[in-house]
């Protein structure tokens, strides 16, 4: 095996201790980390980034796949007492998540790095990067960043306005942390009322294309040919949005998930690479 | 580092798709290790990964795993499904640590030992209890917890009130809903459904029976910081299991053995010498 799988941990700065796979090429050291985040509900084992990095790593790319307290829908979180997940997550905690990662791999001597999202975690790293405009984050790659704010969702989705509705009547009434099963990405989910109002609601926070026009760094947007097609439409408007230094790639045939089809994706992120981090 | 670490996937035959970490020394054995976590835990916590990588350290090939009782709710089949602790069922466990078996047999593993924390401790004896594998080797139970219905009414007031609740639940057709549940002194989420299946009236989760049955010396560990009917309930496995078993105690350890770690991994270390690695 031409890599190294390590599972490190690493802590946030309001104390949770998050978890990845560290995949490093044995013989080919580098200051340049990408850190590839789960969508929602996923986690770092899971396919399409825990098949994305150590394949990437293969080809000399040092990879940290994480999870981000959004993982998996309900998890144990803080002494592990506590209830965390895609079901009680806010958009705000991703911040810290990414902070806590990246120092993480800043103690181990990475000193450069390349956000690589998906579904959910695109949103979060565009948003990250907008926002903190960090000048070693050299780079983003968004597979599937999903338009699903609020305006985008009620164009699309027949009950979606009614269950946004149910969520805020929910939190006036005081019920703020009970559950509400919900619609994502076309399957069924399960949110808190505070969190399905703090991921999709009017405030429209996730419409991610204003982030994408000041990432200060190449951004570039991957989406399935077979996808809903507000996906490849998104990927497009991301990318004008970032104007000269970014681009989109549709993947023919491809799911939300790239099933079947990680190589051609591997092989699309591979070539931006040598482009923009040299 | 002296061991590598590779993410595995091995599927039950009931299609689920589980992961693990195979922690492997560089010294080659037949003999492999399956760590089997607790109540919506998973193969990347504490204690059982921790225990993995001290043991992998000294020899011994560790395979620290996901049941599908892995964190509360999670993705599970095709990944639009909800799976998790909050939805298996405890007759599940015997899929799961078969499709581990089975996972490790293709990597040249002949001989296998359980080593479960808390709920992963009695899945462990009730699957050896009920497949009898000669293949097993030994058992190590850390901390199994007596939360079978009629201890759990004697401890806990509201515990009898919870059942009959999930029982009218189940009767009204709604074994699907999710219901707010302590574990132990912690908050805990399960589907009706699964609250009765796991924690009922007929006391399938008492292990003791299935101790019996083993057929391989059965080492109990439980925390000195744990209640007494940690202690009282590692004896009395051991007891089931009959010769060749053990009862240990670490000083001072809380459930997890946080802080306890090492003296965990001694007293392990000290039963595993008698298995040829």
């Amino acid at each position: 095996m031409k890599i190294e799988t390590q599972l490190l941990s690493f802590r946030t700065s309001d104390n949770e201790t998050l978890h990845g796979l560290l995949f490093t090429p044995r013989e080919q050291k580098s200051d340049l980390a990408l850190l590839m985040v789960h969508g929602v509900a996923m986690n770092f084992y899971l396919p399409p980034l825990a098949t994305f990095g150590p394949a990437l790593a293969e080809q000399g790319h040092h990879c940290f796949v994480i999870n981000t307290r959004g993982h998996d829908w309900i998890n144990r979180a803080g002494d592990l007492t506590g209830f965390c997940g895609a079901t009680y997550e806010k958009f705000e905690d991703s911040t810290k998540d990414y902070d806590a990662a990246l120092a993480r791999l800043s103690q181990l001597g990475y000193r450069r790095f390349i956000l690589v999202g998906h579904s959910l975690g695109c949103v979060k790293s565009l948003m990250y990067q907008g926002t903190r405009q960090r000048k070693d984050v050299v780079g983003v790659v968004s597979c599937s960043c999903p338009k699903q704010f609020y305006s985008a969702r009620a164009a699309d989705q027949a009950d979606f306005t009614e269950v946004m509705a149910q969520a805020e009547s929910m939190i006036a009434n005081g019920k703020g942390k009970e559950f509400l099963w919900a619609k994502a990405s076309g399957a069924l989910a399960l949110f808190s009322a505070e969190t399905y109002v703090n991921k999709y609601g009017k405030h429209e926070q996730n419409d991610v294309r204003p982030h994408a026009g000041r990432l200060g760094c190449p951004h570039l947007a991957i989406a399935g040919g077979a996808e809903h097609k507000y996906f490849p439409e998104y990927a497009a408007e991301l990318a004008k949005a970032g104007g000269a230094s970014a681009a989109f790639k549709i993947v023919p045939g491809s799911d939300h998930f790239y099933h079947g089809h990680e190589s051609e994706v591997v092989e699309i992120i591979a070539a931006w690479l040598k482009q923009v981090a040299a | 580092m002296s061991y590598t670490t590779e993410i595995c996937t091995f599927r039950t035959s009931d299609h689920e798709r589980l992961h693990g970490a195979l922690l492997t020394p560089k010294e080659k054995s037949d003999l492999a290790l399956i760590f089997v976590h607790g109540v919506a835990m998973n193969f990347y916590l504490p204690p059982m990964f921790t225990f993995g990588q001290d043991l992998a350290t000294r020899g011994y090939h560790s395979f620290v795993i996901n049941t599908r009782g892995h964190d509360w709710i999670s993705r599970a089949g095709n990944l639009t499904k909800f799976g998790g602790s909050a939805y298996e069922m405890l007759e599940d466990c015997v899929a799961d640590l078969d499709g581990a078996i089975d996972f490790l047999k293709t990597r040249g593993y002949h001989r296998f030992i359980l080593i479960g924390h808390s709920l992963g401790a009695i899945k462990s004896i009730i699957y050896q209890g009920t497949q009898q594998r000669r293949d097993i080797v030994s058992i190590v139970s850390c901390s199994a917890p007596k939360q079978f219905y009629s201890e759990r009414v004697e401890r806990q007031p509201v515990f009898r009130e919870l059942i009959a609740q999930a029982e009218r639940m189940v009767d009204e057709g709604s074994a699907e809903a999710l219901m707010s549940v302590n574990v132990g002194a912690t908050p805990g989420i399960f589907t009706a459904r699964t609250h009765l299946n796991k924690y009922g009236k007929d006391d399938r989760n008492d292990c003791r029976p299935h101790a019996k049955n083993v057929g391989c010396p059965l080492l109990a560990i439980a925390g000195g910081a744990e209640p007494p009917f940690f202690h009282e309930y590692a004896k009395e496995i051991v007891a089931a299991a009959g010769a060749g078993s053990k009862y240990e105690y670490v000083g001072g350890a809380n459930h997890f053995y946080n802080r306890h770690t090492p003296q965990t991994v001694s007293v392990i270390a000290a039963w595993l010498e008698q298995f040829p690695k």
